[in-house]
């Protein structure tokens, strides 16, 4: 389903007008719930308006409600329990963030709990509403996930029957396989079934005459009761096609004449009515499960869809609005079906081609579970091919992915191997869902299957399609060198105008090879990702992605300008192109707010950060998540917010054991450097030792490294420091990934100026300056505190890039609250205080006067100052201890040594 | 609980429903003859398991029509 149409789902249908209000059935339903029965069930097939019924029925409730109408997407259980989560939150009582968020973690989690106390969360969660809440569960015969229909039983039993609480109403086209004679027999379930939905007489003769002001005799509506028999999509299309003729007798001796089905003869008569023009759209649009004006244009080859699907709706042609801006619609599903039997008689030789043209569509509006939807009914294998190549890794979303699997489950067992290209496809679909699944067998199939063919040119392009669904399994597997070799094997036979894989397969080599720090290499792929595709004349969701990959390179090698400006551009062509691909570019914000972070701009940083996170939960990428977050907690600490730091590091460090190892590492190591922030050394030192046992060699160069030589510099060990990052630094330098290179330099400078080796101090300070200042770099001195300060003030004296550290000195801002003091013991200075900016002579005296019982008056009068000045000077020592009071202050004062 | 062997192949149906559907219906029942009976229609035809079957009976409910009968008629 279009993502646009996703709130849809969720969303209260709007109330009809023209309806026949139907009271009785009103207040059975409302009895179901006062009297606290365990479930409402609405059972009838299509047409007997159960929808309207609940619409017209929750319009004139005070509970509150929420809606989900479900479809066959919903059989995924993880997708199922987040919309009906997500249906709940709607409702204010359960708007706080916490809701459901335990259950769909640990649903989501390799190793699931059992599924009874997984529920039991769930349970648990609704238990604490102090009001009743209704879900409507719409089109529930959707579902037929055994395991979905399993839990929502278990649901059902353990829901509290009481006012307050949850009450389900379920509507379905059937039964759903629940134990309803159990309920049944207990007086715990409210039924409406086909014969309470059927119209009545009086009923028919409301609808007919009032609302659709047939001026019918009551023989005449005798007549359609007694052939529709209540049926209401039935009565439905008896009136439509009586509205457009002039006479209706006629139409009536006809229709009650003839025992053909209703609805058969029914459609046949308002289509006979329409004009051929549309007749042929509404056939055509048919195939379409959704309908918007660019898209029947497109299937249609006409300009003018808005207008007529304008039209049908005022005509009541089934058509039914889906959103508030009439943007997307939809036919009745029984109308829709007519339709499309009707097209298979009419025009079977067209059909394909119109499915091919839905899919392209589709395609280049990055839908791309319907594209692939209406390739695969168009037979058009290679262009199912091209599409999930294209798009294999870092697409629109995972859910979208499960939908895109969910196809070729549905196809017949045989075809997917006889057909190397649907077999190709469902090799991509599968590693990327699940990139521990071993596709290798399917490949054997298809190799196997080509045996007989002799070694044309089409075979030659299926196996180099072979050898990149190779390299991207060895990227996955972490083979780098491996995945060169196959990309190289897989470019040599693919066609020039396979640009969906070679875009692919370049950004493929160019992660390989940022993964082997060959840094400039990864840009020249990346760069060739971006050129295949910037010369085709459809946008590609694969410019973003190359360009979205080069950024964070460029960020690797330092270059902070153009890695802000590359983000820039990747969020123009989205905002521009592509806007429902905006939660797949999350990565985007948090480089943004990394850079940020190093010009100082704290505030920008954490919005920036704020923004990915945001983007990150929708798209649901764990990895891309935990990314965001801790981009976020260094903002939030940069800023001193070091308390809602803590708790993203908390909420990482869980997130990180459902990603992988490696990240469980991260956040180790992300939690100590927070740790060395907020001064608890001894913590780091023992988190460090602790996590020895899960070292890896391939860790020792970036962020470990890094961790450790913050560790051992705040342990003072400067001896050790200088020797063990010596070799890395110099390493890091040859390969220019500056990024890393530059949070450990500051390092070096400063343990050497502790150790009293100025000269050499100086020396490094100004290599470290040459390299950071075309860039602009502001961070990696500030956060270093007072001891940076004096080594740029010295440096400054000295003529060492002057200018920039004039520019530099004003960054370096008071310290924050719960920042605990270091004591640097070889520093000659007076104040033994993780300050920052030092209290004058002045602010030192009042200070010390403040601890006395002497007023601020007397204190003016010690110090031969007024009371205003005093006042200031107080105010100014406050702001720059970061205290709110005199004992507050006087305590910080003493614990840093001060008086 | 048997979903015996028997039945993973095709096998031929009869389904019989109250109203009358025209043979334009066929295709749309998957190939299943149709038949007109007084004010019955009959189906018949070959489904290739049970899934396919249940298949073939949700559409007969999204349609709406009445079932007199499901018989199994013979192995194919």
């Amino acid at each position: 389903m279009p993502d646009s149409l996703l709130a849809s789902k969720i969303h209260i249908p709007p109330l009809r007008s023209n309806l026949v209000t139907r009271p009785r059935l009103i207040q059975q339903l409302n009895d179901g719930i006062t009297q606290n029965h365990r479930l409402v069930l609405l059972s009838a097939p299509a047409g007997y308006g159960k929808s309207t019924l609940l619409s017209e029925w929750v319009d004139q409730l005070d509970t509150p409600i929420a809606w989900l109408s479900l479809e066959k997407e919903e059989n995924n259980p993880v997708r199922f329990w987040s919309y009906f989560c997500t249906a709940l939150s709607t409702v204010h009582q359960l708007r706080h963030a916490s809701f459901g968020e335990t259950f769909l973690q640990t649903l989501q989690a390799p190793q699931p709990k059992p599924r009874d106390s997984l529920l039991i969360d769930l349970v648990n969660d609704l238990s604490k509403l102090e009001v009743g809440v209704i879900l409507v569960l719409d089109d529930l015969h959707c579902i037929i996930e055994g395991e979905i229909h399993q839990d929502l039983v278990f649901l059902i039993d353990h829901l509290p029957q009481s006012n307050h609480g949850l009450h389900l109403v379920v509507a379905s086209r059937m039964d759903p396989p629940w134990p309803l004679a159990r309920w049944r027999v207990r007086d715990e379930l409210i039924e409406v079934r086909t014969k309470d939905l059927r119209f009545s007489t009086e009923e028919t003769f409301t609808f007919l005459n009032q609302i659709m002001r047939l001026n019918l005799t009551p023989g005449d509506i005798a007549l359609l009761d007694q052939r529709t028999e209540g049926w209401i999509a039935g009565l439905q299309m008896a009136a439509v096609s009586m509205q457009s003729r002039e006479d209706p007798a006629s139409f009536l001796g006809s229709f009650s004449g003839t025992h053909r089905f209703v609805l058969d003869y029914l459609l046949e008569e308002v289509l006979s009515h329409q004009t051929p023009e549309v007749q042929n759209f509404l056939l055509q649009t048919s195939l379409l499960e959704y309908l918007t004006a660019p898209l029947c244009d497109a299937i249609t080859d006409r300009n003018d869809s808005q207008e007529m699907l304008l039209r049908l709706e005022k005509s009541n042609m089934f058509l039914v609005p889906l959103d508030e801006e009439r943007r997307w619609y939809r036919y009745h599903h029984l109308f829709a079906e007519l339709l499309h039997k009707r097209l298979k008689e009419a025009q079977p030789e067209n059909i394909a081609e119109l499915h091919q043209r839905a899919s392209r569509w589709y395609a280049e509006n990055n839908y791309l579970s319907e594209a692939i939807s209406h390739a695969l009914d168009a037979g058009d294998f290679p262009f199912v091919n091209e599409l999930v190549s294209g798009n294999a890794f870092a697409i629109v979303g995972r859910s979208e992915l499960l939908e895109v699997m969910r196809h070729f489950e549905e196809l017949p067992d045989g075809q997917i191997v006889s057909r190397p290209w649907l077999g190709l496809s469902y090799a991509w679909v599968k590693i990327s869902v699940d990139p521990s699944e071993d596709v290798e067998h399917i490949l054997e199939q298809i190799g196997h299957g080509m045996a007989d063919i002799e070694n044309n040119p089409e075979r030659q392009r299926i196996e180099s399609h072979m050898n990149a669904v190779r390299a991207y399994v060895a990227w996955v597997k972490g083979e780098a060198d491996k995945v060169l070799v196959l990309v190289h094997r897989a470019l040599e036979n693919l066609p020039e105008n396979d640009l969906a894989t070679r875009a692919n397969l370049f950004r493929l080599e160019g992660l390989a090879y940022q993964s082997l720090y060959n840094l400039p290499a990864a840009i020249q792929s990346f760069e060739a990702a971006v050129n295949t595709r910037q010369n085709s004349q459809e946008f590609s969701s694969q410019v973003i992605y190359s360009v979205l990959a080069s950024a964070r390179v460029h960020l690797l090698q330092g270059r902070l300008q153009q890695t802000l400006s590359d983000c820039q551009r990747v969020v123009s062509l989205v905002n521009e192109f592509g806007q429902i691909l905006k939660p797949s570019i999350a990565h985007a914000y948090v480089s943004m707010s990394m850079v940020q972070l190093e010009f100082n701009n704290l505030e920008t940083a954490t919005l920036l950060a704020r923004q990915g996170v945001a983007l990150a939960e929708q798209w649901k990428q764990a990895d891309t998540l935990y990314a965001a977050l801790n981009c976020l907690s260094n903002a939030l600490c940069a800023a001193g917010n070091l308390e809602e730091a803590s708790d993203i590091i908390q909420r990482n460090k869980q997130l990180a054991h459902y990603i992988s190892p490696l990240f469980v590492r991260y956040a180790a190591w992300d939690e100590i450097r927070f740790n060395l922030v907020k001064g608890n050394i001894s913590i780091a030192m023992q988190m460090f030792a602790e996590s020895e046992s899960t070292w890896n060699q391939e860790d020792e160069l970036g962020w470990f490294l890094i961790t450790k030589a913050y560790l051992i510099f705040a342990q003072e060990r400067y001896v050790e420091l200088l020797s063990s990052i010596e070799e890395p630094v110099r390493d890091l330098e040859r390969r220019r990934v500056y990024w890393y290179l530059m949070k450990l330099i500051p390092l070096q400078a400063l343990a050497l100026q502790a150790l009293g080796r100025e000269e050499d101090a100086l020396t490094v300070i100004d290599h470290c300056l040459y390299l950071a200042e075309p860039e602009g770099y502001v961070r990696i001195f500030v956060e270093r505190g007072i001891p940076m300060l004096k080594l740029l003030q010295l440096a400054s004296h000295r003529g060492i890039h002057t200018e920039y550290i004039n520019r530099l000195l004003p960054a370096f801002k008071i310290a924050r609250t719960s920042r605990k003091p270091v004591i640097h013991k070889t520093q000659p200075i007076k104040q033994h205080t993780a300050l920052v900016e030092p209290l004058s002579e002045r602010e030192l005296q009042v200070l010390r006067l403040l601890d006395s019982s002497l007023t601020s008056t007397e204190i003016g009068q010690e110090l031969y100052v007024s009371q205003n000045t005093v006042r200031t000077h107080i105010r100014n020592i406050y702001s720059k201890l970061g205290v709110h009071g005199r004992i507050e202050a006087i305590q910080k004062a003493k614990t840093s040594g001060l008086i | 609980m048997s979903n015996g062997r028997e039945f993973d192949q095709s096998t031929a149906y009869q389904i019989r429903l109250k109203g009358i559907l025209d043979s334009s219906w066929s295709d749309w029942f998957n190939g299943f003859t149709i038949t007109v009976q007084g004010d019955e229609t009959v189906l018949i035809g070959v489904v290739c398991d049970q899934s396919a079957l249940h298949g073939i009976l949700t559409k007969i409910n999204d349609l709406g029509l009445p079932i007199v009968s499901v018989e199994k008629i013979s192995q194919v």
